[in-house]
């Protein structure tokens, strides 16, 4: 019995894990080339979750609606910076001064939000699908789909890492990003690209946790950005692979804590378990970043 | 020289009669009054601020349309205590230190009420507070008042609704914050008591993004119902994940599943209809087909400009609550035959404890004529009779009810107040 639950609680994690991945991989890849800590990341992720919801009101399929909210988090994380962010960071605004810009700006937009939509519950018109039993692991056909669309987006980025001029003039500007510019590279279309990619896996992200959380309110995306820094923070802040892992690590573990142990340790798990692994690897399992990187704009 | 003087003595009195002050008799001007809605009206909490709303504003509006309280109108003042201590504070002293027109205050929820009940004793304003922490059970705050049942007896309440609707085996599922954790401990005892078997104990962390775990444990159990109070996010996940795994299991939840936010969230994940078929929500008892029903959900109704779709808010319990409290503080100011917190404060036994002599009456016209007229009254309003104890407690029965998927309140059975005194000892 304990067997199947152990089992299952994996095959749970895995599926906590594609919400994480998809999240904390967008944290890290605008972290790793800019130095920003973004603490509005949260609430990219509600409003493009809202974008998908005025369209699925509408009828527009759940699916359709998550490739336009990954836009609209697109368009908006391109939009804070060219506003806002890089203007600081070019009158000498540095890291601490950008988290409190970040902090403020969250703050903003989900007030902005709830002021919007009111104090209220909102569900997506999707069903879950079939329940489909894999031995003792149990999932949904929307379980399922997360998981695809999770698996196929980090294949997605990694191919763009890997093969791309972008994804290495990408990777380059992360590494260091004043010889990046000595070599030509133009950082300042890189860290756009940086802000509109992770704005796009925020907007994805915030559509498949509304999906998996059934219910969502004003505040939701922010409740969440906490578990979604601890996963890209064990990882390796800044390395999108780590970041992929972390999630991995962060979702099995907690769903095994609340499967074996008790409910209430779910997230107590999870912070432990990156406690123990930072004091063993102070930069996370898969560590690159340069540790006295200034901001980028 | 006099008449300068003159002009000086009468600048400084006029001065003096319209300079606000804390514990100044507000009946000195005849400016309108205070009633305070201390709540959370943005964060997570957001809903419970336009849930007291929606029992102040339909009570001033009876109030001011029959002439107001001692020659003055009365205004709902929404202050955001953003549900934490850390900005309740703050807000409170601002709005105590703000001016002498706050007669009142409603709200003060559980998540609040032990930092923030001090400032408002101490400032000597009464509060009718929302909290069922089981520490004001016995509290001797002399302006703490509580015209709603405590988390602990809607527990054994919640165990009797399980043991009545035939269930011997049952799974207690309770979210980990402050309210759910008051009601969970008598929810379970009873059970036990009742011989009720406990299948599993659930302490849910809130507002997360999967339960599946702990839903595959309830699954694997046997149990034939479970006993619950969860916020609306954390319910919607759960239930949803529990539905999805094929299992539609009867539930016993309590007041909070009967708060617009709550229906909508759960409704919203599994269903309007399926949440009616399972869900036997116990509640303190309310008859809501009494006269000051009728009044309070037609004065609601009519409230449209300052409660928005007021409707969602009619059979929640906490807003006629709070509409009760505030008619209740009228009435006592209108007995004291002043509007000043600390004398009025004393009447508010005075006007609903029944008496021999007492005129029981059910609408703050009713209540104001009879003061008037020299009676003694005894309020009972659209929430049940208000009989506080004196420790400014008031609870009586309760009653398990269903809400039909187009909102309707359907009674199942009443569970007593010596049935819960028998349970909980």
């Amino acid at each position: 019995m304990k067997g199947d639950l152990l089992v299952s609680a994996i095959g749970f994690g895995i599926v906590t894990a594609s919400v994480l991945a998809v999240g904390a991989v967008g944290f890290t890849l605008q972290f790793s080339v800019t130095n920003i800590l973004n603490l509005a990341f949260g609430s990219v992720m509600t409003i493009a979750g809202f974008t998908a919801y005025a369209l699925n009101a509408r009828g527009v399929n759940i699916w359709l609606c998550l490739l336009v909210a990954g836009l609209a988090g697109g368009v908006l994380s391109v939009a804070l910076n060219a506003m806002l962010f890089a203007p600081l960071v070019r009158r000498g605004t540095k890291l601490f001064g950008m988290v409190i810009i970040t902090i403020s700006v969250a703050l903003i937009l989900d007030h902005l939000v709830q002021a919007i939509v009111g104090p209220s519950f909102f569900s997506y018109r999707v069903s879950a699908g079939r329940t489909m039993h894999l031995g003792a692991m149990v999932f949904t056909t929307t379980e399922l789909i997360t998981i695809g669309i999770a698996v196929v987006a980090m294949l997605a980025l990694h191919v763009a890492l890997k093969f791309t001029r972008f994804g290495k003039a990408m990777r380059a500007v992360a590494t260091d990003p004043l010889l990046a510019r000595a070599c030509g590279i133009r950082t300042h279309r890189v860290v756009n690209l940086a802000w509109f990619l992770s704005g796009v896996l925020a907007g994805m992200a915030g559509v498949i946790l509304f999906i998996d959380t059934a219910t969502f309110s004003a505040t939701t995306g922010t409740e969440f950005l906490v578990i979604i820094i601890a996963a890209a923070v064990l990882g390796g802040v800044g390395h999108a692979y780590g970041a992929m892992l972390g999630a991995l690590v962060v979702g099995i573990v907690s769903e095994i804590a609340a499967a074996l142990i008790n409910p209430s340790l779910k997230e107590i798990a999870a912070f432990v378990l990156l406690v123990l692994v930072l004091l063993v690897r102070p930069r996370g399992i898969l560590a690159e970043v340069a540790a006295n990187k200034e901001v980028v704009a | 020289m006099i008449v300068g003087l003159t002009a000086l003595a009468l600048l400084t009195a006029a001065c003096s009669s319209s300079s606000p002050g804390q514990g100044s008799n507000p009946a000195q001007s005849k400016g309108p009054l205070q009633i305070a809605i201390f709540e959370s009206f943005s964060g997570a909490n957001a809903a419970y601020g336009p849930e007291a709303a929606a029992g102040c504003y339909p009570a001033i509006r009876l109030i001011n349309q029959d002439g107001g309280v001692l020659g003055h109108q009365l205004t709902c003042l929404p202050v955001d205590s953003k549900g934490d201590p850390a900005d309740a504070v703050p807000a409170a002293n601002k709005l105590l230190a703000s001016g002498s027109s706050l007669v009142g205050t409603l709200g003060v929820g559980s998540d609040i009420a032990t930092t923030v009940m001090p400032l408002f004793e101490q400032a000597k304003i009464p509060v009718f507070s929302t909290t069922g922490q089981a520490s004001f059970d016995r509290s001797t705050l002399q302006y703490f008042w509580r015209n709603l049942a405590p988390d602990d007896a809607q527990g054994y309440a919640m165990a009797i609704a399980a043991h009545k609707l035939g269930f011997t085996k049952a799974a207690a599922v309770f979210g980990n914050d402050i309210a759910a954790q008051g009601t969970a401990p008598t929810a379970i005892k009873g059970m036990r008591k009742l011989g009720i078997s406990l299948v599993t104990n659930q302490a849910l962390t809130l507002d997360q993004g999967s339960y599946r775990s702990e839903v595959q444990q309830l699954v694997t159990g046997s149990a034939q119902a479970i006993v619950s109070e969860a916020d609306p996010q954390t319910s919607a996940t759960y239930l949803s994940e529990l539905s999805q795994q094929g299992r539609r299991l009867p539930m016993i939840t309590d007041t909070v599943s009967q708060e617009p936010s709550w229906i909508k969230a759960v409704a919203g994940a599994i269903g309007r209809s399926q949440l009616s078929k399972i869900d036997t929500i116990v509640i303190p008892y309310a008859p809501m087909n009494s006269a000051a029903y009728q009044t309070y959900t037609a004065s609601l109704l009519a409230s449209k400009a300052q409660v928005p779709q007021p409707a969602q808010w009619n059979t929640d319990l906490y807003s006629v609550a709070d509409y009760d409290a505030t008619v209740i503080m009228s009435l006592a100011m209108i007995a004291a035959h002043s509007t000043s917190p600390s004398v009025y404060n004393s009447f508010i036994t005075k006007v609903t404890s029944p008496s021999p002599n007492a005129v029981v009456v059910h609408t703050f016209a009713a209540g104001k004529a009879a003061l008037q007229a020299g009676k003694q009254i005894q309020y009972i309003g659209a929430s049940g009779p208000s009989i506080f104890n004196r420790y400014h407690n008031s609870g009586g029965g309760f009653e398990m009810i269903r809400l039909t998927p187009s909102g309707k309140t359907v009674l199942v059975g009443p569970i007593t107040a010596a049935e819960v005194l028998q349970v909980g000892g």
